[in-house]
């Protein structure tokens, strides 16, 4: 696969910056994002909240977490209770935030679709073929979530 | 005493913004979960103040205010929404919302505005 170095070069800084933003701005936690890395591996978590992209960029952005991560950010965030189907939504609003934060590098023409959350897996096959797939990890709390990206 | 209707498909989001309406001291009147109900709701119970997402299903938050407005103009719609861009916010301030609140959602943010629209501190 032929990778565009620059031009994931702003990819990659348009979604760092949007996590940065939520993290700082939303929950008050230490936090840590790990350096991006290539993958293809299906994605196995409690949690899978995806947006659709389309525009002048198509694909998805997702959010994989597990349940425990998900309540501790409803927590801080919101200060409710973690119930069931709130836990289930903060998964959809985190991706929907920070995908739709980064209108401010990809512009108007940058449209996402409503959040929908799954449970278990995601098969890495429905990304478009022959674009790169990014994940960011992001620690906080002794907690792991990650933010794939597929765009091309 | 300003009524508000919220209008979010995000149950998480409902929840926040009630507490966070409420604990400055306003009164929540209802709330809709999709654009559709959000034109219902807004006729019957007449808000003063309307919180408003963008990204629904079955009527979007862009074309739930250009119907609001044909019904009844005087209400103050703030969008909430995680579309972070100036044409956005432009865009809707000019179909006829009073005031554009990027995500992440900060009590902060919302107070400032709604003090502006109620002319007190709340």
């Amino acid at each position: 696969m032929e990778i565009d170095f620059q031009l994931d070069e702003v990819l990659l800084n348009a979604f760092t910056d949007s996590i940065l933003n939520y993290f700082q701005e939303a929950i008050d936690m230490d936090f840590e994002m790990g350096t991006p890395y290539l993958s293809r591996e299906d994605i196995l978590s409690d949690y899978i909240g995806i947006i659709g992209v389309s525009g002048n960029k198509k694909g998805y952005v997702i959010i994989a977490s597990n349940r425990s991560a998900l309540e501790k950010i409803v927590k801080c965030v919101f200060d409710v209770d973690p119930e069931d189907d709130l836990v289930t939504d903060m998964a959809g609003e985190l991706v929907n935030t920070i995908a739709g934060n980064t209108r401010k590098y990809f512009g108007h023409e940058f449209v996402i679709s409503a959040p929908i959350v799954i449970s278990g897996k995601f098969e890495s096959l429905r990304f478009p073929k022959g674009i790169p797939i990014f994940v960011i990890p992001i620690r906080f709390d002794n907690e792991m979530i990650q933010l794939i990206i597929g765009l091309e | 005493m300003e009524n508000v209707l919220i209008v979010d498909d995000s149950k998480l989001m409902r929840t926040a913004i009630q507490k966070m309406v409420e604990r400055l001291g306003l009164t929540v009147v209802g709330v809709a979960v999709d654009g559709v109900e959000a034109i219902e709701k807004y006729k019957e119970l007449k808000p003063d103040i309307v919180t408003l997402d963008l990204t629904m299903p079955e009527l979007d938050g862009e074309k739930c205010i250009l119907e609001m407005m044909k019904y009844k103009s005087d209400s103050k719609i703030i969008v909430v929404s995680a579309l972070k861009d100036d044409k956005t916010r432009n865009e809707l301030i000019e179909k006829g919302a009073f005031a554009y609140i990027p995500k992440p959602l900060r009590e902060e943010s919302l107070r400032e505005i709604l003090n502006q629209i109620t002319g007190a501190e709340v």
